[in-house]
């Protein structure tokens, strides 16, 4: 009754993060160095849900993975394969909605590093690969680290988009955040209390780290 | 020999800079906000002008109307910026040998192994090689960037205010030390410089802006 949600939300807290992280980290880097006249349009698609209920973003992923959405029928007909009322889906619906906090972190992150490094890089003939792998992801990491932790922990307590996408089915789709509620709703006291507290203690690990980190980062550039 | 003939709107003022180079020193002054830095960016192609060239022994870097602009990698330049932007990620030793990891100091060269070391001892680094670059002082920053600059054997050296932030002193002794190095070179130099000082301890060839 408790590992399978525990265990649920680190599998997909832990793949939404990896993925955001690969997704956001090129794109802003690329919009960053060669500014498009889009810009402001492509950022705000990924702020988005940010500013949406997340059972917006659960129906809008209906809509598009369900029985008749275009992915969904698409998958259906040639995989023989749905996302709704599984694991996948709910990883899904937590990459959405965690997208704009990495973004963000990542943008924060890397216009935090003094320019003229990848200038001088630049002049010194690396190439775009060299100066991210070498100057920014050394020089960002603090902060980069500070996004993967928030988005774990945004991801970790996912609930409304997950719930429209994947519902609850104990030991196949429940997570911390589903069980609490559905463990009130069903009057076990107990396991909803067991469960907030320990994602109450994954959460104050993760901010300690953080603080800690933003603590290193101004030690070392004094 | 560098030659240029550039145009850009600085400030909402119309800037028009000639310049041509065939001697090893040159110097510009003029006070802050007046577009010295810009030019060096430009050279260094950083920043584009409005219009212009910009030739190098024959080779064109810039020809708006031809819209050519040869990449910054491709210009084989050494700049030291006013900020020095030495990497703090990196030790001494590796911020001087960064060009030679990247794709172009791989296939270009830069100086012999020899040559660097002896730049590194001339310049008195050889103890601070394992020492991060954000545990050293002003004059030793100065010259871990002036040394990573010079390993690149650079055809053209843009130096930004390289003196500012040392005390009298100091500044005094780095700048003979970087007179001494880069006159051992063959290697042409624009310096930047809000001070006559600085720039007549290299050249008489002074463009003020």
């Amino acid at each position: 009754m408790l590992i399978t949600p525990i265990v649920h939300s680190l599998i997909i807290a832990i793949i939404a993060t990896t993925l955001t992280f690969l997704i956001c980290l090129p794109i802003v880097y690329l919009l960053i160095r060669h500014p498009i006249k889009l810009n402001w349009f492509v950022e705000s698609l990924f702020l988005l849900p940010l500013v949406l209920p997340p059972t917006v973003v659960g129906l809008f992923l209906l809509q598009l993975f369900g029985k008749y959405g275009i992915i969904g029928r698409f998958l259906a007909l040639f995989a023989d394969y749905s996302v709704i009322f599984t694991l996948t889906g709910a990883v899904i619906a937590t990459i959405i909605v965690v997208l704009p906090i990495m973004y963000q972190s990542i943008k924060a992150a890397i216009l935090s590093v003094d320019p003229t490094l990848s200038e001088a890089a630049k002049v010194m003939g690396a190439t775009p690969y060299e100066i991210l792998r070498w100057i920014i992801l050394p020089n960002a990491y603090s902060g980069i680290i500070v996004g993967l932790l928030l988005t774990f922990c945004r991801g970790l307590g996912e609930f409304g988009a997950s719930l429209m996408v994947a519902g609850y089915i104990q030991g196949k789709t429940d997570t911390i955040a589903t069980a609490i509620y559905f463990a009130i709703q069903g009057g076990d006291n107990h396991t909803a209390i067991v469960l907030s507290l320990l994602d109450v203690l994954i959460g104050i690990i993760a901010l300690l780290f953080i603080q800690f980190l933003n603590y290193r980062t101004k030690e070392v550039r004094q | 020999m560098l030659k240029i003939d550039i145009q850009k709107m600085i400030n909402k003022e119309p800037l028009h800079f000639k310049m041509t180079m065939d001697q090893q020193f040159y110097g510009l002054m003029g006070s802050s906000g007046c577009g010295k830095t810009t030019i060096l960016r430009i050279i260094a192609g950083l920043a584009q002008p409005d219009a212009g060239i910009i030739e190098f022994d024959e080779q064109v870097w810039l020809d708006t109307a031809a819209n050519i602009s040869l990449p910054p990698e491709q210009r084989h330049i050494g700049f030291m910026f006013q900020s020095l932007a030495l990497f703090p990620n990196m030790t001494t030793k590796q911020n001087i040998d960064f060009y030679r990891r990247t794709k172009v100091g791989k296939t270009y060269g830069g100086v012999s192994e020899a040559v660097a070391q002896q730049l590194v001892t001339t310049l008195g680094l050889t103890p601070l090689m394992d020492q991060m670059v954000t545990r050293l002082s002003g004059g030793q920053r100065q010259r871990v960037a002036l040394c990573r600059a010079l390993v690149q054997q650079p055809k053209l050296l843009l130096l930004d205010e390289p003196f500012t932030g040392l005390d009298d002193d100091l500044r005094q002794k780095t700048m003979q030390l970087t007179r001494e190095v880069l006159s051992q070179t063959q290697t042409q130099v624009i310096i930047v410089s809000h001070r006559k000082d600085e720039i007549l301890a290299f050249t008489d060839n002074i463009y003020g802006m």
